[in-house]
């Protein structure tokens, strides 16, 4: 029995509650997704080129770049 | 090029296809690289190599493969869950592969779809706690995911970096 300390005894839990929708986990995916009407916006995409971009600067700071190197490079 | 893509074309379709495929092969590329690598390094210290790598080159080694993991994991999150950043925005019915706390009953947020930083976030908790944190992976793939994820970093943290700082301290 999950305790819920917020509910009367009785009171059924909030996960259990759901919307119209097919549920996952019982929460209706009503409230998981974007509400349709116009063309969205597209997802911003500068933090992606950003963490591709540090991602190289630290590899290419590395004293040794063991892990970019092909498997069959020798070791140094 | 297809960050960009998307970004000038304001999301048209092809320029996301693209962009999906791309980085899906990319961060699976890299992932099994550092996996390779990673498989490489260990061999090197227990079995040893030609030459023998130094403390400093380890701990670089180790640091460097965490971060590829990571970012590579983030990659793969985003772009796998609900169908990635297309099926969230335009609020397809896809089954999302990550519960967020910010959708749970009572505290979610209309229209909130979850973007790269929290992939980010999801993909870092996973690497440091070698566990789940406050997202809930819903399906066999997201699990299966975060298993490699975690197993990676447990390997680079246990075997690889705290061999650096061993070899480092003596």
């Amino acid at each position: 029995m999950i305790a819920n300390w917020h509910a009367p005894p009785g009171a059924a839990l909030p996960l259990r509650t759901g919307g119209d929708g097919p549920s996952v986990m019982g929460m209706s995916k009503d409230v998981m997704t974007a509400p349709s009407g116009g063309a969205p916006a597209p997802e911003p995409r500068w933090p992606v080129a950003l963490t591709i971009f540090g991602v190289l600067i630290i590899a290419a700071a590395m004293p040794d770049r063991l892990t970019l190197l092909p498997p069959w490079a020798p070791l140094r | 090029m297809p960050l960009a893509g998307v970004t000038l074309a304001s999301g048209k379709r092809r320029w996301l296809r693209i962009e999906r495929a791309v980085l899906l092969a990319a961060a699976t590329l890299i992932l099994v690289l550092t996996v390779v690598a990673l498989a490489t390094l260990i061999r090197h210290i227990i079995v040893g190599g030609p030459e023998r790598l130094g403390g400093l080159e380890l701990l670089t080694s180790s640091v460097v493969s965490w971060v590829v993991n990571v970012a590579g994991f983030a990659l793969l999150f985003w772009q796998l869950d609900a169908g990635g950043p297309r099926g969230r925005t335009t609020g397809a019915k896809i089954r999302p592969d990550w519960l967020f706390p910010q959708t749970a009953p009572g505290d979610a947020a209309p229209g909130w779809a979850p973007g790269y930083v929290d992939y980010l976030y999801l993909a870092f908790s996973t690497a440091t706690a070698f566990s789940t944190t406050d997202v809930m992976p819903l399906t066999g793939r997201a699990e299966i995911l975060m298993i490699l994820e975690a197993s990676i970093a447990l390997v680079t943290m246990v075997i690889v970096a705290s061999r650096a700082i061993n070899v480092l301290a003596n």
